[in-house]
């Protein structure tokens, strides 16, 4: 089956625009505390335990957790569904990471700073272009899904949907800058949850669990195989990923350097665990789309179609298409606010500092913010207008921030490397991940492990090759 | 969303004939009879089954992940039903789906060959013709080769947990050490 269109239009741009004013209204409250540039940037550096977990978890909570863990576990059953959840580990990992970076940058505001200050010119120009490629990717596949998701559930057409979302996300982020992306993250994660809670209650209460196993060994039989390579292999690759995004990703810095210190890596570990259930939660309603007796005919939208259905079965009716909106709407914006949020503030301070050689005036702050917020929206806005299947760029952007793993850990507690060597490992290891990605020896699903495992490699012999003293950070 | 089907095209208004007076009663038979062949031809011609996968040596479609994303097209408004034989039943074809999407995304697929088939199931319950069986191999990664990558995976994740380990023990309590 398809996804129905279940509420309407005008019933959609209703609750659409009344979330957006709400986002927006709470952007400009929270956002009045943002009195100079870390206020703005990092609000404050001040935030808490339960707002820190909160937000850390709703900015992993994107639309691909409720869309492409569906989407695995449909496809690679029960290891596709573990293995996306793997990617709560690079929460879970980020904790003590997050302690040594508030320890050795008390005064960081970007991981650009770290790349500057650790490998030079060259490693923060690899660096930029690399998160550059990946955010941007992450932005559009964000925006274009959000439009094809209205349309899908309501019949607003794509166009208006896309620019509807990225305009509120625009907004309060404009507004707010950190400050509203943390607040709105954290209703927006209890909506999600909620959201997801009864999804899967509505699936476990009907389905009958040995009538459905029976089912799937019969037709879907290799969802169940424990030897199921491709699954196998997407578990390595789906954590790789996740290191890679985690560890080298200001969305996630700029969360380590806002919270207070001691709060920092007991955040990010708690997001982890809290996170990790989800894409089980998620999955769990895709592996039960066959046995349900629900027709797959789009793959992406297998989590929606699920949750359609059931709904509708339980005879929730337009509650349905509402409820779906609501979370995939929270979903896709509390993604969005972040990275439109750590990629404005990436550009702002790494290139007025690293490229201009200025310090942007706290006077002009907020108007030059401003600009960069609204022009890194208006990039994404244009490219999402052709609809482009960008979603390769993004997926196969896994070796590229996978090849930063290593050298985030060696530049963080190592003393001695030999940094041409690190450089070149980063190169190789995008080159070749890339190449594996598109090889049809190895696959898409060995790609962030190529990556990742290349880059290891270098970056261990460059600790024992020449090494030099690493460049002391202020 | 409504298809044009054999049964649109076979409603014919008599009263738009008959108030022509130009019109012989034979040019009228004539259309009436047209139209209704080319509505049982539409009824006999059989879906096209696609699918947008690579095709191997064999001239089967060819999957290293087991899935496979079906598509129908036919002019008839009916609903359809789709079979697929797996390789432990090479000659049985079973039910798949049975409805008016005229998609289906199949996952999980066991290695080796399958064939599917599609056709038409018509108000009436009576059934068009099937459609050309669409043949698929699904051949997994070799043993050998995912055996050398997992414990490529196992190495390279168990490093980066132990390298982090060990620094967050040996920097822990060194503030402001860079």
């Amino acid at each position: 089956m398809m996804l129905a269109v279940s509420i309407s239009s005008s019933t959609a741009w209703v609750v659409i625009l009344t979330l957006g004013v709400l986002w927006v209204g709470l952007g400009i409250w929270w956002g009045r505390k943002a009195k100079n540039s870390e206020g703005f940037m990092l609000a404050g550096r001040n935030i808490g335990l339960a707002l820190g977990a909160a937000t850390a978890m709703a900015t992993w909570v994107t639309s691909n957790t409720v869309m492409v863990a569906p989407k695995l576990a449909y496809t690679q059953g029960i290891w596709g569904m573990i293995g996306y959840s793997t990617a709560a580990f690079g929460l879970l990992l980020f904790a003590p990471l997050a302690m040594r970076i508030r320890s050795i940058l008390p005064k960081g505001v970007t991981s650009g700073d770290f790349f500057h200050q650790r490998y030079g010119t060259t490693g923060w120009v690899i660096f930029m272009i690399i998160t550059i490629v990946y955010s941007l990717a992450w932005l559009i596949t964000m925006s274009i899904a959000g439009g094809e998701l209205l349309n899908a559930l309501t019949g607003i057409p794509y166009h208006q949907g896309m620019t509807l979302i990225l305009v509120v996300c625009i907004l309060y982020t404009l507004f707010g800058g950190l400050y509203a992306v943390v607040g709105t993250d954290f209703i927006q994660s209890l909506i999600i949850l909620v959201g997801i809670l009864i999804i899967g209650f509505l699936v476990l209460s009907q389905i009958n669990i040995p009538d459905a196993h029976q089912k799937l060994l019969e037709s879907q039989p290799a969802l169940l195989d424990h030897g199921m390579p491709v699954a196998l292999l997407a578990i390595f690759n789906l954590m790789l990923f996740g290191f890679g995004e985690v560890f080298h990703n200001n969305v996630w810095w700029s969360r380590a350097f806002a919270m207070r210190k001691s709060v920092a890596p007991k955040a990010f570990f708690l997001s982890g665990l809290l996170w990790l259930p989800i894409p089980i939660a998620a999955g769990f309603a895709a592996i039960a789309a066959n046995p349900l007796g629900v027709n797959i005919t789009e793959v992406n939208q297998v989590g929606p179609i699920v949750a359609e259905h059931v709904m509708l079965q339980a005879g929730l009716g337009a509650a349905a298409g509402l409820l779906i909106l609501i979370v995939l709407f929270c979903s896709i914006a509390s993604s969005i606010d972040s990275l439109l949020a750590a990629t404005s503030d990436l550009i702002l301070n790494d290139v007025s500092k690293n490229v201009f050689k200025k310090t942007i005036p706290e006077a002009s702050f907020h108007k030059v913010a401003g600009i960069v917020t609204v022009s890194v929206g208006l990039i994404t806005w244009l490219l999402s207008l052709p609809r482009w299947p960008i979603v390769n760029v993004l997926y196969s952007s896994g070796p590229l921030v996978a090849s930063l793993i290593w050298p985030v850990i060696a530049g963080l507690y190592w003393q001695k490397i030999n940094r041409p060597i690190i450089l070149t490992g980063i190169v190789l290891a995008c080159g070749l991940g890339v190449w594996a990605y598109y090889s049809p020896h190895l696959g898409w699903y060995t790609a962030s492990l190529i990556g990742a495992a290349i880059s290891m490699i270098t970056t261990i012999s460059a600790r024992w090759i020449l090494p030099q003293p690493i460049h002391r950070i202020s | 969303m409504p298809h044009k089907g054999p049964q649109s095209q076979a409603i014919v208004d008599i009263n738009f004939f008959v108030s022509k007076p130009r019109l012989s009663k034979s040019v009228l038979t004539g259309l009436i009879t047209g139209a209704l062949i080319a509505n049982i031809a539409l009824a006999l011609e059989p879906p096209k089954l696609s699918c947008k996968l690579p095709k191997n040596t064999n001239g089967a479609y060819a999957c290293s992940d087991g899935v496979i994303d079906l598509k129908w097209k036919t002019d008839a408004n009916s609903q359809f039903e789709l079979q697929a034989t797996n390789p432990v039943n090479p000659e049985t074809f079973k039910h798949r789906y049975k409805g008016t999407d005229q998609s289906s995304v199949l996952s999980g697929l066991a290695e080796g060959t399958h064939h599917f088939r599609v056709r038409a199931i018509h108000a009436d319950d009576s059934s068009g013709p099937w459609s050309e069986n669409l043949t698929l191999e699904v051949t997994y990664m070799p043993a050998s080769r995912v055996r050398l990558l997992l414990i490529l995976g196992g190495i390279v994740v168990l490093a980066t947990i132990g390298t982090i380990t060990f620094g967050y023990l040996n920097h822990r309590g060194k503030e402001g050490e860079a």
